[in-house]
């Protein structure tokens, strides 16, 4: 579907992929933030609401931003659970005093959605009402650009930043498919993450033939294969490892891409984008707020540490750490409950939401001679999504019956699941220390030699990293669900039969 | 009748410091034509081994015969056929063997490696046929109780194509099943000798590397050698790596990948349990799928009228037809342009047509007057 030409060129209404809120396109800003730094540069709201896309540079439009702000949101508190209730990251005291004052009042605008006038910012001089809404289309006027960049709250890592920005290219597009991977602290997942980005530029021909075209948000491109340990990562030459996901790192999509597919005909494109954020926010009660993004992911990548099945003896004796995944489940479990309660309904059981489950660092296992793990690690067939259900079924049962019960939960919590073994980088890592060009050793502050971790370059390999993402994809009907061989899956539709005669 | 030498004469000769060995391919009487190999000791303590060789490998053939006589004599495992003891130091003892499975070419696969006869490691399929037919003689031997007690390639007779397991000097009733245990790994012991190369120390389990090399020889072999590697009470036997091995195949190196499909094996008990429930979990959730998301189909796209072919591809109408449905005016005009030509407008139609009118009146009037 092609964008749409509403005011500002957008949907009538856009979710916010952080918080949840719906914002409205009539009354939030748009900025252009700086690349490196990220601060915003300026406020080209008037010009894109007159002009669409066209109202700023071409080179300008991927660092365009929505802002995500209060005064934007239409059902702050509808849609996201209490843990963003709009007040829990208010500093100013005034504000929130107006808003006892109007406790009860609400208005409604832009159709059904009820908006809180404790949001409205201050009503402008030249309203003649005072309300600060138009009459004749319940849009508020473009903001001044002074006032449009409010004050940022300072990330302390628990909270969700006040504001946060939207990609402009995001919400060009209805309907979009986020992506979140989950797991705990050093299980893989930005490796993982990492490797199937990679390949999923490199296969271009193989995605082809599955009916897709896949087009990276090209500057958040740019600025992930830039950072120096994913350069370290991808690169033959060096092979480094990723650094562990800080935990104080925005909740911000880690990449983003335009698929375009074509299977069936049709041709339709969606935004499809990844989250990954440090793994102990997962299990962190004090950092909710930067969990509020679960709640609306569309597909789950549940990544499971292969390591964490053996003890130091290299004898099975079960996980040794939590999966994480529980933490997860139940919040959208319970989100899903209290949704549906507030709608009349029965909740959905289960999620109606896929998920593929990878155990990564599967070359550990297959370096332990597990059967299982090798006979699928090897075998060349990561585009041949037919197998995907025997794979599936064979992880269960590796997994089952070497005490890892505990990642199998989303297989029932979900009403679509594939399973994988996968490893990104086909052998484990090694240390050494890290000198600079003369080839000294580089110290810390302590005087210790700084150690890096390294993978050997003639071991490393990406093994089958974009099968569970190829199958995710056909779970939501952005490749053709048939190629796994799976039916009944949310939005598709089947070609109708055409009848030939004769 | 047949290229080798049926009779009397002396195939290749082979030795390995304790006995001499030479290869003659005969026909028997009632078994068809096999390949005898005749072992003669080269001094007197190899004498005394020969005969104790030749006791336990006439009591072998003997079991197996007891169990059916009129069955055909196994092609994978040497059987005992005679043996010509030391006479008082006149004569060298010779045992003869039987091997239906090779060919007059074989050879013992140990002594051909040290002479350079055989450059190891042996093709793909090579390795697959040998470790068939190696499994295949031990689940013979252990089928009726008795374990080889000495597998390896100092014991194997190979010809490029086929191997057959021979030297029974070691074997001896297994009531327990160890030995026959013991049998099966060194078995695969002597697949990984021959699939890469090297060998690998007796009592250890299969390392990764080593594993990853034989699957990189053939998909699955890696697998099944881990698994008769693997610690007594999960080793698995000699028929069942038979069977798996059988199923084996090898790849082709311009297929994708290189690698053939894997052999398949067998679930234990809990993984089948395991097996069946996420089946049933996928089940139950295709079905709430299907419930949710009744299968839509997308509308037909809208059918385009196909435009109607034009006037020149209508029959053309006749005059009578055309002064029926349109009236004399459209006749007459029809009537001028097919017969003269003419395409009159309107006005020329009305003089035209007026004239007639007038002249056919006159015409009438006259006819009256």
């Amino acid at each position: 579907m092609a964008p749409t030409n509403r005011a500002g060129h957008l949907p009538d209404r856009v979710v916010c992929p952080y918080c949840r809120a719906g914002i409205d396109p009539a009354r939030v800003s748009i900025v252009v933030r700086d690349a490196r730094t990220g601060r915003v540069v300026r406020d080209v709201t008037a010009k894109m609401r007159a002009s669409g896309p066209q109202g700023v540079e071409p080179a300008e439009l991927g660092h365009t931003y929505l802002v995500c702000e209060r005064a934007a949101r239409i059902d702050v508190g509808a849609s996201a659970p209490a843990a963003d209730d709009g007040w829990e990251n208010d500093d100013d005291w005034t504000t929130r005093e107006a808003s006892d004052t109007f406790a009860s009042d609400t208005t409604t605008v832009a159709g059904d959605a009820t908006v809180s006038v404790f949001a409205m910012p201050p009503a402008s001089p030249v309203d003649d009402d005072e309300d600060e809404w138009d009459l004749d289309t319940g849009a508020r006027a473009a903001p001044n650009p002074a006032q449009a960049v409010p004050a940022e709250t300072e990330d302390d890592g628990e909270r969700l930043p006040e504001p946060h920005y939207v990609p402009y290219q995001y919400c060009q597009l209805p309907d979009p498919l986020n992506i979140g991977l989950v797991g705990t602290s050093a299980s893989g997942k930005s490796h993982l993450l990492a490797a199937m980005l990679h390949r999923l530029g490199e296969e271009t021909q193989e995605l082809a033939r599955l009916g897709i075209h896949v087009q990276p948000f090209a500057e958040m491109w740019d600025r992930y294969v830039q950072r120096e340990d994913v350069a370290g990562f991808l690169s033959p030459a060096r092979r480094t490892v990723i650094e562990r996901t800080p935990r104080r790192d925005p909740v911000e999509f880690r990449m983003a891409y335009v698929v375009i597919s074509t299977w069936g005909g049709v041709q339709r494109s969606r935004v499809v984008s990844f989250f990954d954020v440090a793994g102990e926010l997962f299990d962190d009660t004090t950092a909710q707020a930067r969990l509020q993004f679960i709640y609306g992911l569309d597909a789950y990548l549940f990544v499971g540490d292969g390591n964490s099945l053996y003890g130091w003896d290299g004898k099975r004796h079960g996980l040794r750490n939590p999966s994480g995944f529980d933490t997860v489940l139940n919040k959208v479990n319970q989100y899903e409950f209290q949704q549906a309660q507030g709608e009349g309904r029965h909740p959905d059981i289960p999620l109606p939401k896929p998920a593929a489950i990878v155990m990564a660092k599967a070359d550990l296992q297959l370096s332990q001679g597990e059967r299982w793990v090798a006979k699928w690690l090897e075998c060349d067939d990561e585009f041949n999504l037919a197998t995907v259900d025997e794979e599936s079924e064979d992880v269960y049962v590796y997994c089952a019956t070497n005490g890892a019960r505990s990642w199998l939960r989303p297989v029932v919590d979900c009403e679509d699941v594939t399973l994988h073994f996968a490893s990104a980088t086909g052998c484990d890592m090694q240390t050494r220390t890290r000198r600079d060009a003369k080839g000294e050793p580089l110290l810390d502050l302590n005087g210790e030699e700084i150690q890096e971790g390294y993978y050997n370059r003639n071991q490393f390999r990406h093994m089958r990293v974009l099968r569970p993402l190829l199958s995710l994809l056909a779970m939501a009907g952005v490749v053709d669900p048939n190629e796994i061989g799976h039916a009944h899956v949310r939005g598709v539709r089947r070609p109708p039969v055409r009848k030939v005669s004769g | 009748m047949t290229e080798y030498d049926m009779g009397r004469g002396t195939g290749p000769q082979q030795t390995d410091g304790f006995f001499h060995y030479s290869f003659q391919r005969v026909a028997g009487k009632h078994v068809g034509e096999y390949t005898q190999i005749h072992v003669k000791a080269v001094d007197h303590r190899a004498s005394e081994r020969l005969a104790e060789e030749a006791r336990r490998t006439q009591e072998i053939t003997n079991e197996l015969k007891s169990r059916d006589d009129r069955a055909k004599p196994p092609r994978t495992l040497a059987r005992y056929v005679r043996f010509r003891e030391d006479t008082g130091g006149h004569g060298t003892p010779v045992l003869v063997l039987g091997a239906h499975g090779i060919r007059e070419s074989g050879r013992f696969l140990e002594t051909a490696v040290q002479e350079d006869e055989v450059t190891l490691p042996l093709s793909a399929k090579q390795v697959r046929e040998l470790g068939i037919n190696l499994y295949e003689a031990l689940t013979v031997l252990h089928g009726i109780g008795y374990a080889h007690g000495e597998v390896g390639a100092q014991n194997l007779l190979w010809d490029e194509h086929n191997a057959v397991l021979a030297r029974c000097h070691a074997a001896e009733r297994d009531h327990s099943g160890t030995e026959r245990g013991k049998d099966v790994a060194e078995a695969a012991r002597l697949l990984h000798y021959v699939a890469t190369g090297s060998p690998i120390e007796a009592g250890t389990p299969l390392s990764p590397q080593a594993q990853r090399d034989l699957e990189a020889c053939i998909r699955g072999l890696g697998s099944v050698v881990a698994r008769a590697l693997a610690p007594p009470r999960e080793r698995i036997d000699a028929a069942d790596a038979y069977r798996w091995l059988r199923d084996l195949a090898v790849g082709h190196e311009d297929e994708p990948g290189g690698r053939a499909p894997r052999a398949e094996i067998a679930d234990t008990a809990a993984e089948r349990r395991e097996r069946e429930a996420f089946r049933e979990i996928r089940n139950r959730h295709r079905a709430q799928r299907r419930a949710r998301y009744p299968e839509q189909v997308a509308p037909p796209p809208p059918r385009v009228q196909p435009p109607l072919p034009g006037g020149d591809f209508l029959p053309r109408r006749s005059l009578w037809r055309v002064f029926w449905n349109e009236g004399i005016g459209a006749a007459a005009r029809e009537v001028l342009t097919r017969f003269m030509g003419m395409r009159p407008g309107p006005r020329a139609l009305t003089v035209f047509g007026v004239a007639g009118a007038v002249a056919v009146l006159v015409l009438l009037l006259g006819g009256t007057l």
